[in-house]
């Protein structure tokens, strides 16, 4: 379980990227969504003890990530966003590596970077050096990491970015069937949607709403979304486009010629909210 | 401790990447054979015993303090300290996984130079001992400077430029290619400050090319225990 009080983060040029945010996280996957700059990676990166927070606190099963740091990442893993591998040892040294940092066995640690890299789908390229795979396969070393520790709370930041289709379900898979509880970042609402139990919807710094997928898409059940060039009457402005939100049955009599009906999906939820997000 | 990380570290960051960095074990290896070079042709000859108790520091000297470089690659492009630190690694951990593996660029250059060493009879048992226990102590402390120069910049590029100037500070400026006794008391220990000065202070002693000074051997302990304190707290792991 994962509880912040009142969490901040002010960096030295003076940015606040994290205003103060309190939260439980108890399920088994929730994802943090929000756009660009909107304090996720900050988070995730206060929770997992890389980066001191300015004030408030926050605690990891019990551990706090202030006082109790070592117990903290003992028992925790977190991938950074924009990580790269060891690119002049293979694909399966790299997890090795990883295991042993995290105090595995040598043993232990082999038979779980094989099972973890038969999981996501890199068994195949386990001998070739991490600088000749592509940035996707890349990000499943670390995916693999991740499942492979065994640890009690996995933080991802962004973990599919640069997958392809298929291999996004592959970790998502392998996401599920971690042991641990999972907290991810993510752009991709498609992926909020399939793979959390909890999503926690983050703008400049805040918390817009939590809740599970179907509680956050509630107020919008039953209704579609419409995309016009022109604007309409209570339409909401994103870029050159105007939405509107009108009931499933009264669809077919609103629009015009032109516009686009799409299903809900928590993009609308930034949107209802005046996120923009475009910024 | 996390020794299985610490050794299997070095082992992944030295003899499994030796391959596809051969160029700079050899320019490791090379850098100071060519000091040794033209000293040799400089003196006539009458030098070289200086320079090769020098060369040796200087080579351990220059692995050390390049360890900043891949501290830093690995802090700022590979971003895997960030990785490193949600785990059971410690500083200290990486620091010495950091060492060992540095250990192994500067080791066929050892070989070279105690075989040199041994043909020019300027090494006796117990002067060989003690000389490994030296390039220990300046391997431990120039590594110490690199951890704690590499969290001074935001990028890889600037600590590339700074051990550079200070590879040039730490191995030619001080006693390393020439006798200490040429220099005046005060600028000796003054350039004390850099760990390769006593240690090369000690070397001519070991050799028997200049009077043995063993207060540098204080002065070295000394220092290399403040630069590895420093090189600890002073290392970016938690980002502020």
């Amino acid at each position: 379980m994962i509880e912040a009080k009142n969490i901040k983060k002010t960096y030295k040029d003076g940015t606040q990227a994290v205003k103060g945010m309190s939260f439980v996280l108890d399920k088994k996957v929730t994802s943090i969504i929000g756009h660009n700059g909107a304090g996720k990676t900050t988070l995730i990166r206060m929770l997992s003890t890389q980066l001191l927070p300015t004030s408030g606190t926050a605690s990891i099963n019990g551990h706090d990530i202030i006082k109790d740091v070592m117990a903290v990442r003992k028992t925790t893993v977190s991938i950074p966003q924009e990580i790269n591998p060891i690119g002049w040892i293979t694909v399966f040294d790299n997890l090795r590596l990883y295991l042993h940092a995290r105090g595995l066995p040598i043993k232990e640690s082999k038979l779980r970077a094989e099972k973890a890299m038969k999981e996501i789908g890199i068994w195949d390229i386990r001998n070739k050096h991490a600088a000749d795979i592509s940035g996707g396969q890349k990000r499943k070393i670390f995916v693999g990491m991740a499942i492979a520790s065994g640890a009690d709370t996995i933080f991802l930041d962004e973990p599919t970015t640069g997958l392809d289709p298929f291999s996004r379900i592959q970790v998502w898979s392998a996401i599920r069937k971690a042991k641990g509880q999972v907290v991810l970042t993510t752009h991709y609402m498609e992926e909020a949607q399939s793979l959390s139990d909890d999503v926690l919807m983050v703008d400049k710094g805040k918390i817009l709403s939590k809740g599970s997928v179907r509680q956050l898409l509630k107020p919008l059940e039953k209704m579609v979304r419409v995309e016009s060039m022109k604007k309409r009457s209570n339409s909401i402005p994103v870029g050159n486009t105007w939405v509107s939100y009108v009931k499933r049955e009264e669809a077919e009599s609103f629009v015009m010629e032109g516009d686009i009906i799409k299903p809900i999906t928590l993009d609308d939820i930034f949107i209802k909210k005046g996120v923009n997000l475009e910024s | 401790m996390n020794l299985r990380y610490i050794f299997t570290n070095a082992y992944y960051r030295s003899l499994k990447s030796i391959r596809d960095n051969y160029l700079f074990l050899i320019s490791t290896t090379l850098t100071p054979m060519t000091l040794l070079f033209v000293v040799w042709i400089l003196s006539n000859g009458k030098d070289l015993p200086f320079a090769l108790a020098g060369g040796i520091i200087a080579l351990t000297t220059s692995v050390g303090i390049f360890e900043a470089g891949n501290i830093a690659f690995f802090r700022f492009d590979l971003r895997y300290v960030d990785l490193l630190i949600t785990t059971a690694t410690t500083k200290m951990d990486f620091l010495l996984g950091e060492i060992f593996g540095a250990l192994a660029w500067a080791f066929p250059g050892f070989i070279i130079y105690l075989l040199l060493d041994l043909y020019m009879h300027l090494l006796n048992p117990i002067s060989f001992v003690l000389t490994l226990f030296i390039i220990g102590i300046v391997l431990i402390s120039t590594s110490s400077i690199a951890f704690w120069i590499s969290g001074l910049t935001k990028t890889s590029r600037n600590v590339w430029g700074l051990t550079s100037l200070l590879s040039i500070f730490m191995t030619i400026i001080p006693p390393t290619f020439y006798s200490y006794t040429l220099l005046p008391k005060p600028i000796l220990y003054l350039l004390s400050i850099f760990p390769t000065t006593p240690a090369a202070v000690l070397e001519q002693g070991l050799f028997g090319i200049a009077p043995m000074d063993w207060s540098m051997l204080a002065i070295l302990i000394i220092e290399t225990i403040v630069y590895l304190v420093l090189g600890i707290y002073l290392i970016k792991w938690r980002d502020e």
